[in-house]
């Protein structure tokens, strides 16, 4: 019996006052899971991460006795946001400021009211990490912004995990719904204040109404010896847009699957990505767009800056579908790689069944540039500054597009303290 | 205030420049002409620190301290500023930001207060007028989407706020149209003080017409094979460089 599936056996045990269609979703995605197995070396669109080393892990669920006592002052803030905190895998209620237009549900009263929006495709899941996120799915949140309701401020989900002395494992399930004409920004927010190691597996389905517009930014802090591997889907429909920034520092292993879909006419999705790899740290971003209606656009803009014996994966792959004319897609992936030792992976792949359309895809790794080096330097900037300066032009690409003051400047900093914290002497 | 001697510089193992002398003295100009590939970018590179280049022979000595040592930095710091034959795009970096650190950078070597932002600008719109940039140019990456024209006159933008007393301008008018050339010339020209040097390469003697200069050198195959006074650049622009061919050094 593998490690997940005597976890899950207690699970079971500990779930058993759940209603019986969950107990049943739950039971048939963990036969998926051991029917798919953890991604190997020869699985293609996995090949380059190695998960070797999850399983024997031996991870555990979270209970509330592993609910670390923090002084909310403690908790990041950015800037003036609702904040929603799950700690350790669990939801605080009281930690969490919502205004009332604003719909929040935990998994079981989503369960209860409306089962489907958890079944996506259970049992012709392909990707394990989600069938494992639906056996075990715990720290489950459902959002909804009503149909017209136009946010101010941004929500701020933050997943912290801190305090604990074993290894632990959440598999959080994110549910983001925006009605028609609604508008709002989110930041999806995981730290971690552990070095311990510990496994987060999140999904988080995000699906845009009609003209609905959100804006997406999630930032990954997790402990340096973490395993997080994510999914994140966005389902778009007519002239509704999506823009995310996914903002990577933390974790030793990190998988995102990003997919979109844009369902409806005008859709619209720009995706951006910035990782930041030092030591042995693996980031890996594998990015689909599908353009399934005409007159779409999307963006993908992924730059990974890798230091030390770090590594990296971009694939980015642009499906049109035979109808969607005038479809616009744009795919850019540039990684900066401050070490000899460094690796980057790189792989665009574009399958395009429609004939009027504008797709462009372009990637590039590549060292600082010497001759910018010196053209600072030659105007009075000391080397390391100057090469500061390059970094941070670099990256700030990556971050445009967060519009949202606070969060910008909460990235800025972060990527200040990073580029600190490092020999850029190479 | 910029003083050579017996130069030799190698790439790779390929001797480039192979013994220059020169003499530049408080508030003189001086010219260097010479064909493509004759060293010309390779010798202002070399003086502006660039350690790609090898200086296996001679010294630069620059108010009569031996310069070998010093990083680019602190030759720009020290009061050194060489306008880029090729300037650099830095994509992502605003150019406000950039000129306003090395401005920065400068006023704290010298001891003064850095300035804020409302000083700055203050400041670069004034030096935007002189060399007739667009305000716009300062909101955009450094030399991204600029043309050939734009791009030297964000060089010359940069000496004129940075006030160096010794600027090698490497070919600063090619590109520039007759209307940008005037801009130029003139901008150093208003610039020029008894306490300023200018070294000024170029291959044509057109942009010479508008500056009152001391000294031109003509710069053949990695040596200077002849200097004079302002009536050299017209007997070149006559004769030619083959004129000069086959003399000694
Ligand atoms: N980095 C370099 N690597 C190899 N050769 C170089 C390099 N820089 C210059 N050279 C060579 O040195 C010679 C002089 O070049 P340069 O100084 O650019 O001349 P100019 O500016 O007068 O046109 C040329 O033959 C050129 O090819
Ligand atoms: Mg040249």
């Amino acid at each position: 019996m593998t490690g997940f599936q005597s976890e899950f056996n207690t699970m079971m045990k500990r779930w058993d006052h759940e209603p019986e269609a969950l107990t049943s979703l739950r039971s048939s995605s963990m036969e998926r899971f051991n029917e798919l197995g953890l991604p190997t070396k020869s699985w293609e669109e996995w090949q380059y991460a190695d998960f070797s080393k999850i399983e024997p892990a031996g991870y555990r669920m979270t209970t509330a006795k592993d609910l670390p006592s923090i002084p909310e002052g403690t908790l990041e803030k950015i800037g003036d946001a609702h904040r929603i905190v799950i700690l350790n895998g669990h939801y605080q209620a009281t930690m969490t400021d919502l205004p009332k237009e604003i719909k929040i549900q935990t998994l079981m009263d989503v369960f209860q009211s409306e089962p489907s929006a958890l079944q996506n495709g259970s049992v012709s899941e392909a990707n394990p990490f989600r069938a494992l996120n639906t056996a075990f799915m715990n720290s489950g949140l459902s959002v909804e912004i009503p149909e017209g309701i136009i946010l101010t401020k941004p929500i701020h989900l933050l997943f912290h995990t801190a305090d604990i002395d074993e290894a632990v494992m959440n598999h959080p399930r994110l549910l983001i719904q925006l009605g028609a004409n609604a508008e709002a920004v989110f930041i999806e927010h995981y730290t971690g204040g552990t070095s311990t190691p510990y496994f987060q597996n999140c999904v988080t389905d995000v699906s845009l109404s009609d003209n609905s517009k959100m804006d997406h930014i999630r930032i990954q802090e997790e402990g340096v010896s973490a395993s997080h591997i994510a999914s994140t889907h966005y389902s778009i429909g007519a002239n509704g847009s999506a823009t995310g920034t996914h903002f990577v520092s933390g974790s030793a292993l990190y998988r995102q699957n990003i997919s979109v879909s844009l369902n409806g006419q005008g859709a619209e999705a720009n995706v951006n990505g910035l990782c930041l790899s030092d030591q042995n740290q693996h980031l890996d971003h594998f990015v689909t767009i599908d353009h399934k209606k005409p007159h779409c656009k999307s963006g993908q803009l992924f730059k990974n800056i890798l230091s030390d014996t770090s590594s990296g994966a971009f694939n980015g792959r642009i499906m049109v579908r035979p109808d969607s004319q005038k479809t616009d897609a744009q795919q850019t992936n540039k990684n900066l790689l401050l070490s000899d030792s460094a690796l980057m992976n790189s792989n665009p792949q574009l399958e395009i069944y429609a004939d009027d359309v504008k797709c462009a895809h372009g990637s590039t790794s590549g060292q600082l540039d010497q001759e910018a080096v010196f053209y600072l330097q030659s105007r009075g900037i000391k080397e390391e500054k100057a090469k500061l300066i390059l970094i941070n032009g670099f990256a700030g690409e990556a971050i445009q597009n967060v519009k949202n003051e606070a969060a910008h400047t909460y990235l800025d900093n972060r990527l200040n303290e990073w580029l600190e914290n490092r020999d850029t002497n190479t | 205030m910029l003083k050579i001697k017996n130069l030799h510089v190698s790439v790779e193992d390929k001797e480039i420049l192979k013994g220059i002398n020169l003499n530049v003295n408080a508030g003189e100009l001086h010219a260097i002409m010479g064909r493509n590939g004759s060293g010309k970018s390779t010798l202002s590179q070399v003086i502006a620190g660039r350690d790609s280049y090898e200086v296996t022979n001679g010294e630069i000595l620059y108010n009569g301290e031996d310069i070998a040592e010093w990083p680019p930095e602190r030759r720009a710091l020290e009061g050194m500023f060489m306008s880029f034959q090729y300037p650099v795009v830095i994509p992502g970096v605003n150019t406000t930001y950039f000129i306003k650190a090395a401005l920065n950078s400068k006023l704290k070597h010298l001891g003064k207060s850095e300035l804020d932002a409302m000083d700055f600008l203050s400041l670069i719109r004034e030096k935007l007028k002189q060399v007739g940039m667009d305000e716009k140019y300062l909101s955009r990456a450094v030399n991204d989407g600029f043309s050939g024209g734009e791009k030297k006159r964000n060089e010359i933008l940069q000496m004129l706020t940075l006030e160096p007393s010794l600027s090698i301008l490497d070919e600063t008018d090619s590109g520039l149209d007759i209307d940008a050339l005037k801009i130029v010339a003139e901008g150093v020209n208003n610039f020029r003080s008894a306490d300023r040097s200018f070294v000024v390469i170029t291959h044509y003697q057109r942009i010479l017409e508008y500056m009152d200069i001391d000294k031109i050198h003509v710069l053949m195959d990695g040596k200077i094979i002849r200097s004079g006074g302002k009536n050299l650049a017209q007997e070149l622009e006559e004769k030619g460089y083959s004129w000069l061919e086959g003399e000694p050094a």
